[in-house]
């Protein structure tokens, strides 16, 4: 049970790396191609910019899913380390059901936005914007999973797992 | 119910912080709040539109950019090169490498006109180097986004530009009138860096002076990476690229530098470059998008307009007026980032501005000062979020150490709000003004 | 207004507006997100606007101007209205052609001629055919106002279409002003209004496109010299606001509406006509180049435009060209 959970968690992490990581290297490449092209023909590209934009919405929420498997978004701690453990815990339950709330609420909501967009297309390469917009639902999905397990783990009274102090972001 | 829906997202919002919630996760539940329960709250699909809105803007597109950029920079040998050359350049100094993060922050003002990619760059370059020579981390961050203010009033700066397009001044004027001030700010800075430093023995990283044979051999090891600013200042400045394609040829170059001159960058560094600069990029875009959403309820609501209206009520000299729209923009300027708060702010400042006979290039300059000194200042600033995320710095280590530097850099503003021939200095000297 | 604290504690059924029996509807408070900063000249003519719908109105209909597109960017804007958001999008018919493909037609370049022919179109079948489909996908049309014939903007100067291979040109991100920026023979770039000085600045774009008016209000003089009359455009802006807001709004409101915006249209025809003149001698006074060009090449180019469009109603363009020459013939 416990590590059909892990393997889902790490498959999760994997997929949200890979998605990711291509697009940041995407955008590299096609900015860089864009340059090189300029220099060599005079000539660049709007697709490759548009591309660029659709790619950063893909890098920046699968990226944030990454960080967030190990808790490593910015957040001030000062206050709840200062609380005693019962309170704290308290304070932990009602942090992460929120996040919960929110994290489901924008798979809603996103899936919704990014439905509204299918008829607005880029105007390069007519992509519709719900391929722009959809990286904020998905992402939720994967969000909401991390901080349901962070919540059940509180409310066990088991230790979440917060990353080294090196690896937030 | 919508009086009180105005207002109580804020403390929603507050609450959130100190509840450890991420502060991107704090920004995006305050804000769901107020669009699912205020009466007069627009529809919830829009604050998607909000969160995405940030990634489509080329402004922001340099952040991911210059963050990979500078990750292989440290990757390559180039960072490290060049901290051996500003050592033996300022090592025997007391707070030596403080100084040149204040002094690269000045250089990288002319090719760079966000402080938050400047912040994002050194945060990665510098602060490791500064760390590894026994500054504490905090000291360091606070280093890093302290000099990261003068990187947007060196022109060319995206505030200073939203403020002529509300105003009726030149854009040229305004970039005349920011090299001086700018200058000042890092005069203080390096002052401040060198009293602490003195006072912590954040001691020279050197006892013996270098002899001109080791120095000769490090500036040559360096050469390839001192090519980078230049080659950068050179490609904005005759056009051949943009800052955001600057960043990608950055990391072009470091790819190549690092793996065919210094030998130091391999294919097994591939991975931890490509995640390292992902993680760190997501961290800094996904408060931006918490930002974007929350700064639509903000303008929704019309508060930023609210305040200052109300508190331009009944002043009617020119000096307390100035106090006023100092402190007004630091706290203000504390939820947006400086971009936003510009446009929202300048159309209803400088009318009032103008009608007290203050100069509006004076007032342009302090108005970005105040800004960019709120992106620095805790709690919610935009170069604290972006330094402590990149660097995993404690916001309470941070704000400790942030205190003199805060007290600085309002000092510097105070100075420059209240003895104008600093600020106009140069456009006088060129007749812009 | 700025309430106290007794305020937040009342209840809101006493506010509801059905338990009311006085007879002015409720107001209704329209946020325009005005493309404009404000030191452009439309900034106050849309703040008479608003006032005298509001006059007109009875005070049902209040408006907030945000300038330099302060609500956000012009496409965000259209869509929150689309959503049913009490928002007025400045726009123009390419941005609509999201909702309504066909009309983009009206943007082709060199169609129109002359300022006073889009009261033409505007009265015609198959433009009414448009904004009826534009009412179905959310949005009411309330205005075209004319903004001036619009020019390009560079670096250097122009003096065929050669010239201008390999510029990248600043257009909004829709595909007719793509077509139009490859039509003039550039790259074209998307980039946001705002965000355009700074682009031109950096090199993000090199040449820009636009009425004299929004050229000197962005100081886009600042950082390009040359202005090449290629007259490519009649440049109309679109006031476009929620159809489902529209509908709430009690008939005499409406009718407030559309009179007002009616006789706007009519005064923009003037207003702007005249004011570009005096803005082409404000550029022309701070240094910038004003230079006619032989637009043989630009017109020959135009006409391919129509094929980029395959979601057109077939034979739209040829309707609105019919209609137009229909309008020059009686006159
Ligand atoms: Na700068
Ligand atoms: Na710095």
């Amino acid at each position: 049970m416990k590590r059909k959970g892990a393997k889902l968690e790490n498959t999760v992490n994997w997929v949200a790396s890979v998605i990711g990581g291509v697009s940041l290297v995407g955008m590299v490449v096609l900015i860089s191609l864009n340059v090189i092209s300029r220099f060599l023909f005079a000539t660049s590209f709007n697709w490759a910019e548009e591309v660029t934009y659709m790619l950063f919405n893909w890098a920046v929420f699968f990226g944030v899913v990454v960080v967030y498997r190990y808790q490593g978004l910015t957040a001030i701690d000062v206050l709840v380390n200062a609380l005693p453990e019962k309170a704290r815990r308290v304070v932990l339950i009602l942090n992460y059901a929120l996040i919960t709330a929110i994290c489901v609420a924008l798979v809603v909501w996103g899936w919704q936005f990014a439905m509204s967009a299918w008829t607005r297309k880029s105007p390069s390469l007519h992509i519709p914007y719900f391929f722009f917009d959809i990286p904020i639902p998905l992402a939720a999905v994967c969000l909401a999973g991390y901080s349901l397990k962070f919540l059940v783990q509180t409310i066990r009274g088991q230790e979440t797992e917060v990353a080294a102090l090196e690896e937030r972001s | 119910m919508e009086q009180l829906w105005t207002w109580l997202p804020i403390v929603i919002l507050f609450v959130l912080f100190f509840m450890r919630v991420p502060v991107a996760f704090a920004m995006l539940i305050a804000t769901a709040l107020y669009f699912v329960f205020s009466p007069n709250a627009m529809n919830v699909l829009l604050m998607c539109q909000k969160m995405v809105a940030a990634n489509s803007s080329f402004v922001f597109l340099a952040i991911p950019f210059f963050t990979c950029a500078g990750v292989i920079f440290n990757y390559s040998g180039i960072t490290h090169r060049l901290m051996v050359l500003a050592d033996m350049l300022v090592g025997h100094l007391v707070g030596g490498l403080g100084h040149v993060n204040i002094v690269l922050s000045t250089l990288m003002g002319g090719l760079s006109g966000s402080a938050i990619a400047d912040t994002a760059m050194e945060s990665k370059m510098l602060v490791p180097e500064m760390e590894r020579m026994g500054y504490s981390k905090a000291y360091s961050c606070v280093v890093t986004a302290a000099s990261a203010c003068i990187t947007p009033i060196i022109p060319p700066g995206i505030v200073l530009i939203l403020y002529s397009t509300a105003s009726n001044v030149s854009v040229a004027s305004m970039f005349y009138a920011g090299y001086l001030p700018g200058l000042c700010i890092m005069a203080t800075l390096m002052i401040l860096n060198y009293a602490i430093s003195k006072k912590r023995n954040y001691r020279p990283s050197r006892t013996e002076r270098v002899t001109p044979r080791e120095f000769g051999r490090a500036l040559l090891d360096a050469v390839w990476a001192l090519m980078v600013p230049f080659g950068i200042v050179m490609g904005l400045r005759f056009g051949a690229f943009t800052p955001t394609e600057a960043g990608a040829i950055s990391i072009l170059y470091a790819i190549l530098v690092g793996a065919f001159i210094y030998k130091e960058l391999k294919f097994a560094h591939i991975k931890a470059i490509i995640m390292e600069s992902l993680t760190a990029t997501a961290g800094v875009m996904f408060i931006l998008a918490g930002a974007q959403a929350l700064s639509a309820y903000l303008t929704w609501e019309r508060i930023p307009m609210m305040i200052s209206e109300a508190i331009i009520n009944g002043i009617h000299s020119p000096y307390l007026f100035l106090l006023i729209v100092n402190i007004l923009l630091l706290a203000i300027g504390c939820f947006f980032d400086g971009g936003a708060a510009m446009i929202l702010l300048a159309p209803l400042l400088v009318p009032v501005a103008q009608s007290m006979g203050i100069n509006l290039i004076h007032f342009g300059i302090v108005m970005c000062i105040n800004l960019t000194i709120a992106g620095f200042s805790p709690p919610f600033g935009s170069q604290m979020f972006t330094t402590c995320g990149i660097c995993n710095c404690r916001i309470e280590d941070y704000i400790r150490e942030s205190l003199p530097y805060m007290g600085a850099l309002v000092g510097v503003l105070l100075v420059l709000t209240f003895i104008p021939g600093i600020v106009m200095l140069v456009p006088n000297l060129l007749g812009a003004s | 207004a700025c309430g106290g604290g007794t305020d937040s504690n009342a209840n809101p059924g006493g506010e509801n507006p059905g338990g009311g029996q006085s007879a002015a509807a409720e107001a209704t408070t329209l946020k325009f997100n005005l493309v404009k900063s404000n030191t452009d000249p439309q900034y106050e003519w849309y703040g008479r606007f608003f006032d005298d719908l509001e006059a007109a109105s009875n005070g049902e209909i209040v408006g907030e101007i945000y300038t330099t597109e302060s609500l956000g960017p012009t496409a965000d804007v259209i869509e929150q209205a689309a959503l049913g958001e009490r928002v007025v999008a400045d726009c123009d018919l390419a941005w609509l052609a999201n909702y309504v493909p066909d009309m983009a037609a009206i943007m082709s370049p060199y169609l129109i001629q002359k300022p006073e022919e889009i009261m033409a179109i505007w009265n015609s079948e198959v433009f009414q055919d448009m904004c009826t489909e534009l009412e179905a996908q959310g949005l009411h049309l309330i205005a075209l106002n004319y903004e001036g014939t619009r020019n390009l903007l560079t670096k250097k100067d122009i003096t065929s279409r050669a010239d201008v291979n390999g510029l990248k040109i600043r257009c909004a991100s829709t595909t007719m002003w793509n077509a139009v920026a490859e039509m003039l023979g550039g790259n074209p770039t998307n980039i946001a209004m705002s965000e355009t000085y700074q682009a031109l600045s950096q090199g993000v774009a090199d040449a820009a496109e636009g009425v004299y008016s929004v050229m000197y209000s962005n100081k886009w003089n600042e950082v390009l010299s040359h202005v090449i009359e290629t007259e490519h455009l009649v440049g109309y802006t679109a006031i476009v606001m929620s159809s489902e807001v529209y509908s709430t709004l009690s008939d005499a409101a409406k009718a407030a509406m559309d009179e007002t915006a009616q006789k706007y249209m009519q005064e923009f025809l003037e207003l702007s006509g005249g004011v570009q003149d005096e803005y082409k001698q404000k550029l022309i006074d701070a240094g910038v180049q004003v230079s006619s060009i032989d637009k043989t090449e630009f017109i020959e180019a135009a006409k391919s435009i129509p094929d980029k469009f395959p979601d057109w109603t077939p034979g739209v363009y040829d309707e609105l060209t019919a209609v137009l020459e229909e309008a020059r013939g009686n006159k």
